[in-house]
């Protein structure tokens, strides 16, 4: 079953045609991340799903329910962790979480069993009773998720949940997302293609509003970045060779001491045998599998449609 | 019942922030003190805008502004930090949130008013049924206050509330009368006094404690009309942001 389905999404600003015709489908379970330059349209279309934003055009249904129909049983069913961390700054660790699971309607009791379960899941506990603006990034960034997980929602919207942590809190909160795996549908948006790629079942790619790429990590390297890159690596890379190997080779390119050719079936002989021609030593040759960071720039340079 | 979560979560940034003590009940009852002060040591020319049954409406009235910046601070703060966004998307209604912003504003206001009658009637104020009736214009003023700081903590960017929050309580003192004869000032400045709310609530207040009701009422409908097309306008511009 899909958790999600969004059929001709538009959301036009007074300047800024925000989403373009977006039409995707997101299934229970699922991870999917939504990828994307600033201003791609990635949050714009987070906030019309967290019912934040009403579309101008197009359908966004929620587990089975149209969005612009009975939004206060909708909202139940999902929680959000925004880009900005949204924690109560005065108010304290517990109490933020405490605030949260009231508020999706738990009583008291089990708002602070909930409140407790998520402060020891989260390594908060020591940190429980001091003010939420005393945390560093990375533990507000942690409260946070915990906000959106004391719902216990069944999806959540996560935009750009490890912008500006250390690699060590990033891959903390990973674990905490990969532990949600299955059980949540979960939406993020991320600047991170390795985020994306560790986490992700499904991956978007948004350019200008417009969905312009969607499958899993692999389907999208093959499909959208087929060719293998063969890397040179030499101190004697001089014009005359990088003339000739421009003539052999449509797509080369060359920085300082390393030739990067991009090429299915490259003949090696006839690699080597310009590079003697041209009496230039290879200190090494490696085979480069594509990364999501080529499909995701050779998709936003426009190189591949 | 959502009213009231967010109403203590409000209530709890409001109470831990030293400024609302000071700005709001200290500066006000200090003001008060030094008035009184000056008057007591006029001798017999004793200063008519500093009587104490004149001054402390107006007194109320300035007390009354801080609330607006606190108000209009705290909500362009929690739009600033998605802090509203996170709340807007959870299972709460509309006026669940409008009351919560409202309710703990509306107990400072109290609060402050309480704390400046206690400074009053110390200093000679005599305790009679009229000061029941001038709960009439100051409540009226203070839910005036309490809506202006929503619907410009709405519209407003943090950086904005700031300038446009003190500009507000620079008008409230210097257009209402607190402690300047608005007649004495006369001219332009006069007629913009009072076509604002703050000098019309003062008045009546001033009325209401000198027994004069009847004399109240024109003044009660510019204030009331005031508070009503704020409080409208402010609801209007907060379910905006819940959804654009």
């Amino acid at each position: 079953m899909n958790a999600i389905e969004i059929r001709h999404l538009f959301k036009q600003y007074p300047r800024i045609l925000a989403v373009d015709d977006v039409s995707l489908d997101i299934k229970e379970g699922e991870i999917f991340a939504l990828l994307g330059h600033n201003g791609a349209g990635k949050t714009t279309l987070i906030k019309i799903l967290s019912c934040l934003l009403k579309q101008t055009k197009g359908e966004v249904t929620i587990f089975g329910t149209n969005i612009k129909e009975n939004q206060i049983h909708l909202k139940a069913q999902f929680n959000i962790s925004p880009q900005e961390t949204a924690v109560a700054p005065n108010l304290t660790v517990f109490e933020n979480l405490e605030l949260i699971a009231r508020l999706y309607g738990a009583d008291a009791d089990t708002a602070k069993v909930k409140a407790n379960e998520l402060l020891m899941r989260f390594s908060l506990m020591e940190r429980a009773n001091d003010r939420a603006k005393t945390l560093s990034g990375g533990m507000q960034r942690k409260l946070s998720l915990a906000m959106a997980l004391i719902s216990e929602p069944k999806l959540i919207y996560l935009d750009e949940p490890t912008l500006g942590l250390d690699p060590e809190a990033r891959r903390e909160l990973w674990n905490q997302i990969m532990i949600l795996k299955r059980q949540t549908t979960i939406l993020l948006t991320t600047h991170y293609l390795e985020e994306a790629d560790y986490l992700a079942d499904t991956i978007a790619i948004m350019k200008q509003g417009r969905l312009v790429a969607m499958g899993t990590s692999h389907e999208l390297k093959t499909k959208y970045f087929s060719k293998k890159a063969v890397i040179v690596q030499s101190h004697g890379i001089h014009d005359e060779l990088i003339k000739e190997l421009t003539k052999q080779y449509e797509n080369i390119s060359v920085d300082g001491n390393e030739i990067t050719i991009k090429q299915d079936n490259l003949d090696y002989n006839d690699l080597l045998l310009i590079f003697m021609k041209h009496h230039v030593i290879i200190d090494s040759i490696t085979n480069k599998e594509a990364t999501l960071d080529d499909v995701y720039l050779a998709i936003n340079r426009g190189e591949v449609k | 019942m959502n009213s009231l979560h967010i109403a203590s979560r409000n209530s709890k940034e409001l109470l831990r922030d030293p400024l609302t003590y000071l700005l709001a009940i200290l500066v006000p009852i200090l003001l008060m003190i030094l008035f009184i002060a000056i008057n007591n040591n006029a001798g017999v020319n004793k200063i008519h805008m500093f009587q104490v049954e004149i001054l402390t409406p107006g007194i109320i009235v300035f007390a009354f502004s801080f609330i607006m910046m606190f108000l209009g601070m705290l909500l362009t703060r929690d739009r600033r930090t998605s802090f509203l966004n996170r709340l807007f998307a959870a299972p709460i209604k509309a006026k669940d949130f409008i009351l919560g912003y409202f309710f703990p504003f509306f107990i400072l206001a109290m609060l402050q008013m309480g704390a400046i009658y206690i400074v009053a009637i110390i200093a000679g104020l005599p305790i009679t049924i009229n000061l029941l009736m001038t709960l009439i214009p100051l409540i009226l003023i203070a839910i005036f206050s309490i809506a202006t700081g929503i619907l410009f903590g709405s519209i407003l960017t943090e950086g904005q509330m700031g300038g446009v929050g003190s500009v507000f309580i620079t008008v409230t003192q210097l257009f209402s009368g607190a402690w300047m004869d608005l007649h004495m000032i006369g001219g332009f400045l006069e007629k913009v006094a009072y076509a604002l709310p703050f000098s019309h609530a003062i008045d009546a207040a001033r009325l209401a404690i000198k027994g004069d009701y009847s004399n109240m009422v024109p003044d009660l409908l510019w204030v009331f009309g005031y508070t009503i097309i704020v409080v409208i306008l402010s609801i209007l511009a907060f379910k905006k942001n819940m959804l654009k």
